[in-house]
């Protein structure tokens, strides 16, 4: 019976890995394939230059990540990770996300300058056409009254 | 005899990070992953290409920092003492502020800049 159980848990076990690995691979194909386009994966969506925070956030999480692994199969178990290392993946994810608010707080105030252009320009054609419908109105009206 | 799944498993996982890594490394170096302007000033008409010095400094000192840590964290696995890693190595308190002064530099340098457009 202990022995059935054994053979189940591996059984499990492999099954959960072929998944994982499994995925993992076909990831891999479809980015080699280019059917997982990473032309832009350090381009802003609304820019076409590339982006320096998300540079640097991906390289020390590949860092990161690679060590922490690393370590892991070196010692068997799952290695911890000091606070000052989580302080520097937050200075790095925080310089990201800060870098990314000013940006678009940027482009908002652009945007609204814009906007406010737009609404402006908009407000005066449309004075014009009501000045130049009274103008209009007012020639009928003289014309009906000389003839 | 069975294979050891776990030995399989973290085998596989860092193969795989190495091939995704090596992946990301050689777009960037062929040009299939659009590195163009990173260190240029914010300018919306792409008119000024000139590197901008907060950007270039971070990516200066973020790689520094970056090659730092890693070769203390290898260094700890292979002393002729070492015993078997439990945690990451604590990163020197001199690489957390050059890390943190560098970033606040180019953040300043950034908010500065969109001040100045929005002006």
């Amino acid at each position: 019976m202990n022995l059935d159980w054994t053979l189940l848990s591996y059984i499990v076990a492999a099954v959960l890995m072929i998944i994982v690995l499994g995925t993992a691979a076909l990831i891999l194909w479809m980015i080699l394939k280019g059917r997982i386009d990473l032309s832009q994966v350090l381009t802003e969506p609304d820019s076409t230059k590339a982006s320096l925070s998300r540079f640097q956030f991906l390289l020390f999480t590949f860092v990161v990540v690679g060590l922490f692994l690393l370590l892991s199969i070196e010692s068997g178990a799952f290695v911890n990770i000091p606070d000052s290392v989580l302080g520097l993946l937050g200075i790095s994810a925080g310089s990201y996300a800060i870098s990314k608010g000013i940006t678009a707080n940027a482009s908002g105030a652009k945007n609204t300058a814009t906007a406010a252009a737009t609404n402006a320009a908009a407000a005066q054609a449309t004075a014009a056409a009501h000045a130049a419908q009274a103008h209009a109105a007012a020639a009928k009206a003289a014309a009906e009254k000389v003839s | 005899m069975i294979p050891p799944l776990a030995y399989l498993a973290e085998r596989g996982l860092l193969f795989w990070l190495a091939a995704l890594a090596l992946v990301v490394g050689w777009g960037c170096v062929t040009g299939r992953i659009n590195l163009a302007g990173m260190l240029a000033h914010d300018t919306r008409d792409q008119a000024d290409q000139r590197p901008a010095p907060d950007r270039v400094q971070l990516l200066v000192s973020f790689i520094f920092a970056v090659v730092a840590y890693a070769r203390l964290a290898l260094a700890t696995t292979q002393g002729s003492d070492a015993s078997l890693p439990t945690h990451l190595p604590e990163a020197p308190n001199e690489l957390v502020l050059l890390f943190a002064g560098s970033h606040s530099i180019y953040l300043a340098g950034k908010f500065r800049r969109s001040l100045s457009r929005g002006a």
